[in-house]
């Protein structure tokens, strides 16, 4: 998986060389190149072990929902790609299988709109508490940028509750709704678990675990 | 010429991408590699 930063960095050296451009500009492609490689490589794992096991909208749910919360909220890190990349791949697809075939028991509508709102409260209070985590390789220091952190995780995080309260509505009218709204749900709850100190003890002993293979 | 072009997307996605991240609070997923300086101030 360090070979996958070190093609980007590659590629980088290469484009920057054709197209004549300075240190920075390189500094960024590779970093963009990075991002990308990282995204598709869990794209297409999750993918494949969604189709397989027919779980593939629960597993994009919760990448797109992971990916786009942690954008403003941060959480704990993998020091390594590969820690990344297997963590991400196995929460996925524990979590969506979880949601499919563990979780889908019909419950009245009455307890699950009970048990959305007290997880969302949960949340709320983790957020509010934790939020934004940053890491030594991105620090977030300016109170402009936190403040406006902050918002956006509260909006994006009211917007998934909003979403999730629909899928239960929903649920009368096609029941795998009732799986979507438990995978939104349990999102939520995996994400406010990145931004605590727990989640972060759980990350550095993946880390410990795979840092030999990653090296 | 075709191959330029080829480059300049491949720069101009990189750059979108790493233009996005530098405003968010990490990467995507699970790993944050070093962010480089000169998007350090944003």
């Amino acid at each position: 998986m360090a070979s996958m930063e070190r093609w980007a960095k590659r590629t980088a050296e290469r484009i920057s060389l054709q197209m004549k451009y300075d240190e920075d500009k390189k500094a960024v492609i590779a970093y963009g190149l990075t991002a990308m490689i990282q995204m598709a490589t869990i794209f297409v794992i999750i993918s494949i072990f969604g189709l397989f096991f027919g779980f593939w909208m629960e597993s994009v749910v919760i990448f797109l929902g992971v990916g786009i919360i942690r954008k403003s909220t941060g959480g704990a890190h993998s020091a390594t790609m590969l820690g990344c990349i297997l963590i991400s791949v196995s929460s996925i697809s524990l979590l969506s299988a979880a949601a499919r075939y563990i979780f889908d028991i019909s419950i009245n509508i009455y307890l699950n709109c009970f048990v959305s709102i007290f997880i969302y409260l949960l949340c709320f209070v983790v957020f509010y508490l934790r939020v934004p985590v940053d890491t030594p390789n991105k620090p977030i220091v300016k109170p402009e940028k936190i403040k406006r952190l902050r918002k956006q995780s509260f909006l994006i995080l009211t917007a998934f509750f909003l979403l999730s309260m629909v899928c239960v509505f929903l649920t009368g009218w096609n029941t795998r709704f009732f799986s979507l709204a438990v995978i939104i749900r349990l999102t939520m709850l995996w994400q406010a678990l990145t931004l605590t100190r727990l989640g972060q003890v759980f990350f550095a002993w993946i880390d410990v675990g795979f840092r030999g293979v990653s090296a | 010429m075709k191959k330029t072009r080829i480059l300049a997307a491949v720069t101009a996605l990189a750059t979108l991408f790493a233009g996005t991240i530098a405003t968010s609070a990490c990467f995507w997923y699970f790993y944050q590699p070093e962010e480089p300086k000169c998007l350090n101030d944003r």
